[in-house]
């Protein structure tokens, strides 16, 4: 028992003291360190972080509630106009919201209702079915999330092989594992094929970054489709579905077509606070093929359009998308 | 390049105390014909443990992970070599503020020792010994509620400076004291942001952002056993570790262990 209480009071004097804390000076200087260290888009998105601290320390006061600390902390983490800067507690998530920047453009409902029917085919993440007397197929992805297996690339391709055109709808979807989004772009390559570079936070400065990696796709040994491929997007489209827009614009055969996808081609990390909760933000940047980090702010389409809400039997985006191939 | 060069070196670490073993001098060396007795070890125990990781976190995890080992020891009075290799594995958690987050951690160790008698400080009762031993320790977390840096590995290597004293209770029982000093310490962490680059870059190359640092933290651990020996010569041997390091920087990793063993030692020779 000596021994033990001894040797405990060792540890005492080797490690750094216990830094858990409620304080909310506390957690705001953690939360405000680690991103200036660390988050990858400061300049790009001309935030002063400096000045979001002074703003947001401001609105501290020692007997705060969690439920206030939270939505300082959360306005603070949003000020850097990222949904992958997120702020994580057991009541609350703090998010940017870059759908909103633009107006909504997608109801599947109406892509049920008006285009494919009810009897469409669901293979693994896709849903899917062919449009204009199965000239063109129709594929759906709501979600880079989950499993896309060979096994569900293989179906699809192989079911649209003899269509004129395919329509990959990647609109609202909000991202998930980055290996779907390779796989999927290894179906429409025949070389290898170079697609974007990438960097990563080596230091605490704003602009510490390692040299850019090329991102190469290679050709899946299996069905691929080699006719043209519209690509649907909007502010919606975002994380891994931003990604697979901007690398799409590396690929002759994709077109991107509807509005600009919201962004979030940084590869967030993640990490707690002193008060338990945890956050995230973006520690790299996905740089297009001149080096430039500017696709942040969203992948523009090649073919700007717009749903209009005030016919609900029309999907405007799908409309033009099927007229690509006339 | 680098990644395999990385990855190179977290491999040769791993596997530097049984190189070392490879090639410790054989028999020959051995004074006398008669050879030290020899024991296969196997131990099981628990632990009571505490890490802290500020790459991702400031918070402290706590657990008790179940710990396993296999070892063989040569031993007499005038020199001990042994190696061992352990196993620990467990849940570790921190509930602050009513968060709770649970890191699975495993860990497996190796461990290479060589301690000779040191005839000044040793009497007919006590026996003392010096010498060195090197522990590689890899430490695997998984905590979902860090994302994309869920998962934690780092590679840690120590030289120590060793003593032990071994004190003859009654005719087959003994009690021993080891302590041991970190005089070189390597780790081989996650870089910067502790998140690889591989999987944005569409490559498959887990230790591409991982670095190796020398001469950085220090780790102490000691060992007191109580050694029961049968007229078989095998032994039963109750056991407490305590083993705390940290890998020095800003974004240090540090842990503590208090472990509770049990061990059989059975005698080959």
């Amino acid at each position: 028992m000596v021994c033990l209480a001894l040797l405990s009071s060792c540890e005492k004097i080797l490690f750094e003291n216990d830094l858990a804390s409620t304080d909310p000076q506390v957690n705001l200087d953690y939360l405000w360190h680690e991103c200036n260290e660390k988050y990858s888009y400061f300049e790009l998105k001309q935030v002063d972080w400096e000045q979001v601290r002074q703003a947001h320390q401001a609105m501290l006061y020692p007997e705060m509630s969690q439920d206030s600390l939270f939505t300082v902390l959360g306005s603070m983490h949003t000020a850097l106009r990222d949904d992958h800067a997120n702020l994580i507690s057991n009541f609350n998530i703090s998010f940017f919201g870059t759908e909103y920047l633009g107006q909504d453009n997608f109801d599947w409902r109406i892509i049920v209702d008006e285009y494919i029917g009810q009897d469409y085919y669901i293979t693994g993440p896709f849903r899917h079915d062919f449009l204009a007397n199965e000239t063109i197929g129709y594929v759906r992805l709501n979600s880079f999330r989950g499993e896309m297996s060979a096994d569900h690339l293989d179906f699809v391709m192989d079911r649209y092989a003899d269509t004129e055109g395919l329509i990959l709808d990647l609109r609202e979807n909000g991202g998930g594992a980055i290996a779907n989004v390779f796989s999927l772009l290894s179906r429409f390559v025949e070389q290898q094929t170079l697609v974007n570079y990438s960097v990563i936070k080596t230091g605490p400065g704003h602009n510490d970054f390692s040299e850019p990696e090329p991102v190469y796709i290679q050709p899946q040994n299996g069905p691929r489709y080699g006719n043209k491929v519209v690509v649907l997007t909007d502010r919606g489209t975002f994380s891994s579905g931003s990604l697979m827009a901007l690398a799409s614009k590396a690929l002759p055969q994709l077109m991107l077509m509807g509005d600009t996808t919201g962004g979030g081609l940084g590869m967030p990390n993640g990490g707690q606070l002193p008060n338990g909760w945890t956050y995230r933000f973006s520690v790299t940047q996905a740089l297009t093929l001149d080096k430039s980090p500017d696709y942040e702010n969203g992948v523009p389409p090649d073919v700007l359009v717009q749903m209009d809400w005030n016919n609900r039997n029309v999907d405007e985006i799908l409309d033009r998308a099927i007229q690509a191939f006339n | 390049m680098k990644a395999i060069q990385g990855y190179l070196w977290g491999v040769l670490f791993m596997m530097i105390p049984w190189l070392v073993q490879a090639q410790q001098p054989g028999d020959s060396i051995n004074n006398k014909a008669q050879k030290r007795p020899a024991y296969l070890s196997t131990a099981a125990g628990l632990s009571s443990s505490v890490f802290r990781d500020f790459a991702t976190s400031p918070l402290r995890y706590a657990g008790t992970p179940v710990f396993v080992a296999l070892g063989h020891m040569d031993v007499d009075h005038r020199r001990q070599s042994g190696i061992e290799l352990s196993y620990t594995f467990g849940k570790f958690s921190n509930d602050f503020n009513n968060h709770e987050n649970a890191s699975k951690v495993n860990i497996i160790m190796f461990n290479y020792a060589e301690l000779f008698h040191l005839k000044s400080l040793s009497t007919s009762r006590l026996n003392v010994k010096v010498g060195g031993q090197w522990t590689t320790t890899v430490n695997l977390r998984e905590n979902a509620a860090l994302q994309n840096n869920s998962t934690g590995v780092d590679i840690l290597s120590t030289l120590f400076g060793s003593i032990k004293g071994t004190l003859k209770i009654q005719d087959r029982q003994s009690l021993s004291a080891t302590f041991n000093l970190g005089l070189i310490n390597g780790a081989y962490r996650n870089g910067f942001v502790y998140v690889g680059h591989s999987a944005p870059t569409n490559q498959d190359q887990f230790f591409d952002q991982y670095q190796f640092r020398a001469f950085t933290g220090y780790r102490f651990n000691t060992q007191l056993d109580y050694t029961l020996y049968f007229e078989n010569k095998n032994a039963l041997r109750f056991g407490y570790g305590w083993d705390a390091f940290t890998t020095g920087s800003d974004d240090q990793f540090e842990v503590a262990s208090h472990v509770f063993t049990v061990t059989l030692l059975f005698n080959l020779r």
